[in-house]
């Protein structure tokens, strides 16, 4: 296997603007297959840019730089595109839809994917069985399936409505913005449960996150300081100890 | 009204032979009825688009079909449906096809359709020319075009639970006038649904007249499928004694004139009506929506939901008004109008008005019009979904509250088929 062959994701130089401001400055970040990966860094630094940038929202203009993903250059693919290859966002935010059901929009999305490997509908009896499982797997009660998508749920069942789409569509690349933020200690547990039994050879995760918390139960193989739209500093769980005790001061003085 | 001209200024010019001697077959009093009301509608004043009922659509165009041939339709066998097509054992169908009754499974004593019938004369009082309330330009053009009506009328304490499936299928260049009476006998019930098929060039004039006795229930589901060239034009009403209670549904895709004009009158009190309609015109299409709700009896309630779906270049009308007269009390009513605007050039006016004149009145009236959410939009396509199926998915999400409303299910699935993103889970 070739160098390039083990790169998931691949991202040199890459500005990003929104609204005319100028947001991602310059970013370099390379991901291989099985690899964990955290971003931390202060409120407004531009991770939730990146994640969104890499997903495909229309919002965020590259205004310079590539990204690579599987080698595929990500910038004329569409949002579904993407996902469709295997890139999976764990939205900050996840969104509200009523009216449609959590069961009817996961089982669309996994019958999207498999439309694009050119595979058939995924049978009802598979996909109830699926299901079934991982929501056990995240503690999620039968009835949150027939509600509508994230509606009126609590901050953390939506985190845990996250991880579980991430598992049903099984992506090579997952990049989870804040998922552990607002979770009790159960929850967050229950969540890098889920994302641990997610790992693989093949695939990778980029966290982003606040709290050394979950990196404790995860432990990346790199740690990334975030600041002012790109990488200021890379190192490991160390790294984020470190944070923990000092916060994010100590290093935008030095730089 | 600045276009005052008379119909009358266009039949003077018209080749148009309505054909009002009619066989000896017909009584003396209905070819009277059908003279009167060609008398009255050549009265009306031409519509003009600055009438709210008239706003947006295409006059010219429908004038045009009307008066500019000879005769209304021709009725070329060959072109007839199959009469097999009564086929679901589990409702009664009736067809008309052209405006003329066509097929029917074997009709129950309820149900009565006027050319088949030999004792005429039971037509006679829904034929006196103030019959309908609304006497307006379009149930005086109904009351000259159409050649069959259909009565159902129940006895006291019958309830029906088999559904009336009623099909008007018309065929290309035709001008048709379906024209159906209800009558809903005190303590009985009725579930009916009505399926409009148009073809192209084709106008519809539809008239509809639903009469409540006391503690009767009407559930009517009406789906409008209409071509691209096709008027549509309906008037419907609802007199309503006593508690009393009507179930409304409607799905109109628009056409090049789409309007239904509805008219409830709570007489009785505690009577109640529901009325919830979807309009979802694509293309240059039209939908008009007109309602009126008249409480005038205590403690009746109405509950109005109506929501448009406007794709391409299309506009859409909603104009409800709600009157609560002023001797009358504990009257609840509700109208919301909601509108979704999937295209930049799509146009929606709205305008519910509430008149009330008694303040033992609880009400509230709300529009809105919004376009598709962007990021609910991109939360489906994150999850792989292609951006024409996730907005059907929000299309769906958003109509999916009035279909969830139907009770019966028959109907539900019939819908849910014509919409595929519509998830049937609840
Ligand atoms: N859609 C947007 N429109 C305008 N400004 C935005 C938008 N998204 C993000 N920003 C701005 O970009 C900066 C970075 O935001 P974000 O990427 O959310 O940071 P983080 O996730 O690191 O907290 C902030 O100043 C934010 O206000
Ligand atoms: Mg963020």
């Amino acid at each position: 296997m070739s160098i390039e062959d083990k790169i998931i994701l691949k991202i040199r130089d890459l500005s990003v603007s929104t609204d005319g401001n100028q947001i991602l400055n310059g970013l370099n970040l390379t991901v291989k297959k099985g690899e964990t990966h955290a971003i931390m860094g202060p409120n407004g630094s531009g991770k939730s840019t990146l994640a969104k940038t890499v997903a495909g929202h229309p919002d965020y203009l590259i205004t310079s730089g590539k990204i690579k993903f599987l080698n595929k250059d990500l910038s004329s693919m569409s949002v579904n595109e993407r996902s469709n290859l295997g890139l999976f966002l764990g939205f900050q935010y996840p969104i509200e839809i009523p009216g449609l059901s959590n069961t009817a929009f996961l089982k669309a999305a996994i019958n999207a994917q498999r439309k694009f490997y050119d595979l058939e509908d995924i049978s009802a009896h598979d996909f109830l069985l699926q299901l079934k499982s991982t929501a056990d797997q995240l503690g999620l009660d039968q009835s949150f399936l027939s509600r509508g998508v994230n509606e009126g749920f609590s901050g953390g069942e939506k985190k845990r409505n996250e991880i579980m789409q991430m598992l049903m569509l099984n992506p090579k690349l997952s990049i989870l913005d804040e998922t552990d933020s607002g979770l009790d200690i159960d929850s967050m547990k229950v969540v890098a449960r889920g994302v641990n039994s997610s790992r693989s050879e093949d695939s990778s995760t980029i966290i982003i996150t606040h709290y050394e918390r979950l990196l404790n139960y995860l432990v990346p193989d790199y740690v990334h300081v975030f600041f002012d739209g790109k990488i200021i500093k890379t190192g490991n769980l160390e790294l984020a100890n470190e944070l923990e005790k000092k916060g994010y001061e100590w290093l935008i003085q030095k730089k | 009204m600045v276009n005052s001209k008379k119909i009358k200024s266009l039949f003077d010019n018209s080749k148009l032979d309505l054909n009002l001697s009619l066989s000896s077959e017909y009584p003396v009093w209905f070819q009277d009825f059908k003279q009167k009301s060609l008398d009255r509608f050549k009265e009306h004043n031409i519509p003009s688009v600055t009438d709210n009922e008239w706003k947006y659509t295409k006059i010219d165009s429908l004038l045009e079909l009307l008066f500019n041939r000879e005769v209304l339709n021709r009725i070329d066998p060959k072109e007839l449906p199959d009469k097999n097509i009564v086929s679901d054992k589990d409702a009664i169908c009736i067809h008309f096809h052209n405006g003329q009754y066509f097929a029917s499974s074997d009709l129950p004593n309820h149900i009565k359709i006027f050319s088949k019938t030999h004792d005429k004369d039971i037509f006679k009082n829904l034929f006196k020319s103030d019959i309908n309330p609304q006497r307006s330009f379009l149930s005086d053009m109904n009351s000259i075009i159409f050649s069959d009506t259909l009565l159902i009328k129940t006895l006291q304490n019958q309830k029906v639970d088999t559904e009336i499936h009623i099909i008007n299928h018309s065929h290309y260049d035709s001008i048709i006038a379906p024209r159906v009476h209800i009558h809903v006998a005190e303590n009985s019930s009725l579930k009916i649904f009505e399926h409009v098929k148009s073809s192209t060039q084709s106008v519809i004039s539809h008239l509809m007249t639903i009469f409540c006795e006391a503690d009767s229930n009407l559930e009517f589901y009406k789906l409008i499928e209409q071509q691209k060239d096709t008027h549509f034009l309906s008037t419907q009403t609802a007199q309503m004694a006593e508690n009393s209670k009507v179930n409304c549904f409607s799905w109109d895709f628009g056409a090049k004139t789409s309007t239904t004009n509805t008219l409830a009158e709570l007489d009785g009190k505690k009577s109640e009506f529901h009325y919830s309609a979807l309009f979802t015109p694509s293309h240059d299409h039209h939908s008009g929506n007109q309602l009126r709700v008249e409480h005038n009896a205590n403690k009746t309630k109405s509950r109005i939901k109506i929501r448009g779906v406007l794709n391409d270049q299309s506009k859409g009308v909603f104009f409800g008004k709600i009157k609560v007269n002023e001797d009358v009390l504990g009257t609840s009513a509700f109208m919301e109008n909601k509108n979704l605007l999937i295209s930049d050039d799509a146009t929606i006016s709205t305008q519910p008005i509430l008149e009330i004149y008694n303040d033992d009145t609880e009400c509230s009236h709300s529009a809105t019009s919004g376009s598709i959410d962007e990021e609910k939009l991109f939360y489906i396509q994150s999850r792989g979904i292609p951006e024409i199926a996730a907005k059907q998915y929000l299309i769906g999400s958003f109509i999916k509250e009035l279909i969830n409303e139907i009770t019966s299910i028959k109907i539900k699935t019939l819908l849910q088929n014509n919409f595929q993103y519509i998830d049937n889970q609840s």
